[in-house]
């Protein structure tokens, strides 16, 4: 939603109106649940984090300022949330959702089995959360550096140097896998 | 050529970034260093495959499972204490909230009621009154050459909010037409690629599943017009009766 009618809505929920929540739910569940899979490719984790993520800013509806969009507020909940489960895991969480390409899989494996995608997920997967989350910001919910500078708290200058970087590893992996 | 400024060009080519000049630039090394072509070609591939990924869609009953745990508890950190005074009125919220809660299962299953809908046609009707509020529905199925777009139109009070899910084998429009002197376009999904002028606002959707939606304040009706490379493949208009 545009920040003014998000806004709108969490008045309309602060004043009793909890069908206003509910269609901020139905506007932001997928991209919410999007963020948590791509972070951590797992289904299950990014699925108890939308809910959990929704249940937060229910609870905090008051302490949502309207000068900054109700969007950024939610997805840096959600990527709080995903980098703490990382952090929880000690690394990465597993990945359970998509089958990975093995290690030593050589290029025409990896091409034959139509895996490009697969394999730009599974080099997501790789990249440091820093840049994981420009990534799944920029490409996975469409975010401009502006926004993706509100969620997580940096200013655009590093969002910008966070995605120059990640697009190089991201490059380099690919190519090594003989996908680029 | 220094590898970390062609880096930089291509970079910001990807981001739409490049001035004239350094578009000339980046052409002519382009032409010039078959090194260059590769590490280009490396970029433009990456950025394909990261573009292409779908988004996934969440599992079914997650959205009623957010409402049911969230609103269905009622329970918000900045809630007061209730006053004597209210005690009949929590009673009787209480009866209005089990059937919110009914109410906001039956449109949050996709905002769809069951009824009939007649493809490439609208069907207005009275839509799931929620909590008291003179809530109202209209609905749109359109289908035409591998595109299918199904429409809600919701009003509550002044308030008119559009939905729209779309599958579709290539990208089109819907543009969406009012009155301009009694609706005016409110506000939209984050994301969505849309244009506005006087009286007719084009929301662009990719192909693929998609679901967006454009909010309005006014009386409606509201006219739609999907279009495809250029084309008119169909119009409809919505049927709610004024406020």
């Amino acid at each position: 939603m545009g920040e003014n009618v998000d806004a709108a809505r969490v008045r309309d929920c602060l004043a009793g109106d909890s069908q206003a929540f509910a269609v901020l739910v139905r506007q932001y569940e997928k991209p919410v649940y999007n963020v948590a899979l791509r972070m951590l490719r797992n289904p299950e984790d990014a699925r108890d984090i939308a809910q959990s993520v929704f249940m937060k800013a229910w609870q905090n509806l008051s302490r949502y300022d309207p000068k900054y969009k109700f969007y950024s507020w939610i997805y840096r909940m959600a990527i709080n949330e995903s980098l703490n489960i990382l952090r929880s895991h000690g690394r990465d969480a597993e990945p359970v959702d998509e089958r990975l390409p093995a290690e030593d899989a050589g290029p025409l494996d990896v091409l034959a089995a139509g895996q490009g995608r697969e394999a730009v997920l599974a080099a997501v997967r790789r990249l440091k959360p820093e840049y994981r989350s420009v990534i799944v910001l920029h490409y996975f919910v469409d975010l401009p550096y502006e926004d993706i500078a509100d969620v997580l708290e940096v200013d655009a200058k590093t969002v910008k140097s966070r995605l120059y970087s990640a697009r190089q590893v991201l490059k380099d992996q690919l190519a090594a896998r003989g996908v680029t | 050529m220094e590898r970390a400024r062609l880096e930089e060009l291509i970079q910001a080519q990807l981001d739409g970034e490049l001035s004239a000049a350094e578009r000339a630039e980046l052409a002519r090394i382009l032409l010039q260093d078959a090194g260059a072509r590769r590490l280009h070609e490396n970029y433009a591939r990456t950025e394909r495959l990261l573009r292409e990924v779908p988004a996934a869609e969440p599992p079914p009953g997650l959205r009623e499972a957010i409402v049911a745990g969230s609103v269905g508890t009622g329970r918000r950190s900045d809630t007061r204490a209730p006053r004597r005074w209210e005690t009949a009125q929590r009673i009787a919220a209480a009866v209005a909230g089990g059937l919110l809660i009914v109410g906001l299962a039956y449109v949050m299953s996709d905002g769809h009621a069951p009824g009939t809908e007649l493809q490439g046609s609208l069907q207005a009707g009275r839509g799931p009154e929620v909590a008291g509020a003179e809530a109202q529905e209209s609905r749109a199925s359109m289908q035409a050459e591998g595109i299918t777009v199904e429409a809600l139109l919701r009003r509550d009070g002044d308030r008119l909010q559009l939905d729209l899910h779309s599958a579709a084998s290539m990208p089109f429009e819907v543009a969406v037409r009012f009155n301009p002197s009694t609706t005016s376009f409110a506000g939209h999904a984050a994301g969505a690629s849309l244009t506005t002028a006087d009286g007719e606002l084009v929301v662009r959707l990719p192909a693929g599943r998609e679901y967006t939606t454009v909010d309005f304040n006014g009386t409606a009706p509201l006219q739609l017009e999907l279009r495809a490379g250029g084309r008119v493949l169909g119009t409809a208009r919505f049927a709610l009766s004024r406020p």
